[in-house]
């Protein structure tokens, strides 16, 4: 594999440079990129598929396309992390429907656990990276939403459910469902931005 | 954004980046998004925000494992690499059923990577014959190339051999042409001159035979010498023919000379005879002034080169 010396020299590029190398069959700048976001896609893929091995199977998947479709990616077309996330998501839910089963629904009641988990105390919150920092920063204003937009927002995004059967599911109108995801966007955005996390952020 | 100053319906864009529409629905979005910017501009803002959910889960450090296997799966597709298998514990494996698994997961992608290898590794045995083959009938080639090259060769040093007996050849013929050319060329300088003696000979005859040609016999002093000589000659001309036979060789160094002779004096006629093998001579002399005007003419034997003068050699005589 790649020595820490290595790795040292690619830790301070951008996320689009890594991929230009990665483009060109550099297995360093891959690696690069897994370091940065594996955790992520690792956790996403847990919370939407609850296990374990089908959850490593869609991160070795995930950066296995970013490896093989790394020419695909084009930079200002969007964000990398966006493009990455997308992979691994499509790749979750992928997974659920292939298996006819639905993830239990865990944003229910008033108690969403997991959206609202934050870094594990034990971690020195000195050393958090940026990326830890985003998530709290993210997990408040998923908090802040009004229950049933973050109630849907949850259910499309974590548990891979299309509007009808969200609709269904809460026994709500289809027409409300949607709008509920529309003004749930819209109030995330505007809540990111008042804190300070910009869109064009990793 | 206005949604007044639009037609699109902005909640189906909402629903489209959170990946909630049917496929009928997506694809409405689809043709929306293809042929309008502001709902492409929507969708991107949009999109933004969702790329941000991910950071809500909780991140975990996925197993070492997932990191080994990524990278020699990577290593086994690249060229002329051993694929690298990495295995789940096998207790994890079991549990799960194979059927509820994801296509790529650990076993199934197993099973196909084995798959692809069998195929693989058929494709390179096949591969491999069509090689030997090609091979095969590459070395067929190239033996057939050698031999027609050798043949080539042999034919080249055949030609270059035969070129070069051609050359003689055509060396020995060029010497043969010319000399042939020479011999022609003398051949026909002779007819020339046979032509121009011929041509004397009927003049000689046509004057020798002419009507009014008066004729003189020449006789030797000496009874015994066969020689004798007739003179032809047409009264008031300057022209005279005389004919000799008889005549015997000379010593060399030695000529004939004949000799025109009046009460003036002798004056040479003519150039020095000239006597064949079978001792006949010809000669045709042109006198200064009409032949019937000399009384007398003889023919002497004089040293060649001197200046002509009669000496007691007179070889035959006769007067006019």
């Amino acid at each position: 594999m790649f020595s820490s010396q290595q790795r040292g020299d690619t830790s301070q590029q951008s996320d689009e440079t890594l991929m230009a190398m990665v483009a060109t069959g550099d297995r360093l700048a891959l690696e690069q990129l897994y370091d940065r976001y594996a955790r992520t896609v690792y956790g996403l893929a847990l919370r939407m598929l609850a296990n374990a091995e089908h959850a490593e199977d869609v991160v070795q998947e995930t950066f296995w396309r970013v490896w093989r479709r790394g020419a695909t990616f084009q930079a200002g077309q969007g964000q990398f992390a966006g493009w990455l996330f997308g992979i691994a998501h499509n790749l979750c839910i992928d997974d659920l429907r292939r298996r006819r089963v639905r993830p239990t629904v865990v944003y229910e009641g008033q108690d969403p656990t997991l959206l609202h988990e934050l870094p594990d105390g034990q971690q020195d919150v000195d050393t958090l990276t940026w990326q830890n920092e985003q998530r709290r920063l993210i997990v408040e204003a998923l908090r802040d939403l009004p229950h049933d937009q973050r109630q849907v927002i949850e259910l499309a995004y974590f548990s891979g459910l299309s509007q009808r059967e969200i609709a269904e599911h809460l026994q709500d109108p289809l027409g409300t469902v949607k709008t509920r995801a529309r003004l749930a966007l819209q109030k995330l955005k505007h809540l990111l931005q008042a804190q300070g996390i910009g869109l064009e952020d990793r | 954004m206005n949604a007044n100053d639009h037609p699109f319906n902005h909640d189906l864009l909402a629903a489209y980046a959170l990946g909630m529409l049917d496929v009928e629905e997506f694809r409405q979005v689809d043709e929306l998004i293809a042929r309008s910017p502001e709902a492409r501009a929507e969708l991107k803002s949009l999109r933004e925000v969702v790329a941000l959910l991910p950071h809500a889960a909780q991140p975990v450090e996925p197993p070492e494992r997932v990191r080994q296997g990524l990278f020699a799966r990577i290593e086994a597709s690249q060229p002329n690499t051993t694929p690298v298998h990495t295995p789940r514990p096998a207790a994890t494996a079991a549990a799960i059923p194979a059927a509820s698994l994801p296509w790529y997961s650990s076993r199934r992608f197993a099973s196909a990577a084995l798959g692809l290898l069998a195929a693989l590794v058929l494709a390179l045995g096949g591969l491999t014959v069509s090689l030997q083959n090609s091979v095969a009938s590459l070395s067929q080639t190239n033996q057939e190339l050698t031999a027609s090259l050798a043949q080539a060769r042999q034919s080249l040093a055949d030609t270059q051999a035969a070129q070069q007996a051609f050359a003689s050849q055509l060396q020995t013929s060029q010497t043969t042409i010319a000399d042939l050319t020479s011999r022609i060329e003398q051949s026909q300088r002779d007819v020339a001159a046979l032509n121009e003696e011929l041509n004397k000979d009927r003049r000689v005859f046509a004057f020798v035979t002419g009507p009014g040609v008066a004729t003189r016999e020449l006789a030797a002093l000496n009874t015994s010498s066969p020689a004798r000589g007739e003179m032809y000659m047409y009264p008031g001309n300057t022209e005279a023919v005389v004919l000799f036979r008889g005549l015997m060789p000379l010593q060399s160094g030695q000529v004939y000379q004949f000799w025109l002779a009046n009460n003036d004096g002798k004056i040479p006629a003519g150039d020095p005879v000239t006597v064949g093998p079978d001792g006949l001579a010809r000669l045709v002399l042109q006198a200064p002034r009409e032949v019937n005007a000399y009384s007398q003419v003889m023919l002497t034997i004089e040293n060649a080169g001197s200046a002509p003068q009669p000496t007691p050699q007179i070889v035959l005589e006769g007067s006019l």
